[in-house]
């Protein structure tokens, strides 16, 4: 049953069994989702907690303009930039290098290369990253959201989320050449 | 073009089969118990405004029973324009038809 029609049978019934559908889909790849932002197993329970209880009480708001994936991880990005927010008092999580004049010699990290980052080096590099870098490849290669729909989460504009995002790929790259020397296969 | 999930996707799926099921059990529990209690605070809210509303009124002077729901009153007054004739058909004004003529 796909996502949609279990959302048209729980706005109908408002049975809890429904809602229970959507939870047993989502709740493992939120909390994953906020174990890797977050890096705090007790501070992302809470977290999934709070975002199943946004997306309980929104849930009849939700249009159906974006996957409802793409609706419930924008929620889980939301919720745990604040989160940040809120912990390092930093008013914005993702003004560190977006204002900065571009580095026109910086050459493009292809999304071949990132794509073809094996699983366990992908994850360690994940880690050693900025919470903003890693957040915007994962909403990028991860949720395959629009730039679009990445600027309107960090508030930022489009170009500004490119070159974030040019920036995360080659941050990324330099982490994985650091961590593991040897190249690729 | 491969369509199928990337690198980033498997790792995704890869870490939400490792979530603890101590950790999903304590989750949900909390997270259910939470939708009671806003069911519960919703249905009060259902049942106490209408009250509320009527006790506000009638402490401003006007009548609360003015504002009774349709389904309490007369049913001439809940038919609408499209409802069904009455088998006895239209009634007659209490003074007669003469006043009419």
């Amino acid at each position: 049953m796909k996502d949609l029609s279990v959302i048209h049978s729980y706005l109908e019934t408002q049975a809890t069994a429904c809602f229970k559908v959507l939870y047993d889909r989502y709740v493992g790849k939120i909390f994953a989702k906020c174990i890797s932002i977050l890096k705090d197993e007790v501070a992302a329970q809470d977290a999934t907690q709070e975002i199943f209880t946004k997306i309980f009480l929104n849930l009849s708001r939700f249009k159906e303009k974006a996957r409802f994936s793409t609706w419930v991880y924008s929620i889980t990005y939301n919720y745990c930039i604040d989160y940040l927010r809120r912990k390092k008092k930093q008013k914005d999580l993702f003004s560190d290098d977006i204002e900065q004049v571009p580095d026109l010699a910086e050459e493009e990290v292809s999304d071949k290369i990132i794509l073809e980052i094996e699983l366990d080096q992908l994850e360690q590099v994940l880690q050693h990253i900025s919470d903003s870098d890693r957040m915007v490849l994962l909403m990028k290669y991860q949720d395959r959201m629009s730039i679009k729909e990445i600027a309107e989460i960090i508030d930022k504009t489009e170009s500004a989320v490119k070159m974030k995002i040019k920036r995360a790929k080659a941050k990324a790259q330099q982490t994985r050449e650091a961590l593991f020397p040897q190249p690729m296969v | 073009m491969n369509e199928g999930p990337n690198n980033f996707e498997q790792l995704l799926d890869r870490q939400a089969v490792t979530i603890r099921p101590e950790v999903q059990q304590r989750t949900e529990e909390g997270l259910f118990k939470t939708f009671e209690s806003l069911r519960l605070v919703g249905q009060l809210f259902d049942i106490f405004v209408p009250k509320m509303v009527d006790v506000l009124v009638v402490a401003a002077g006007g009548n609360a029973m003015a504002q009774q729901p349709l389904a309490e009153l007369p049913d001439t007054i809940n038919k609408g324009a499209g409802s069904p004739p009455s088998p006895e058909g239209p009634k007659l004004p209490k003074d007669g038809l003469d006043e009419i003529r």
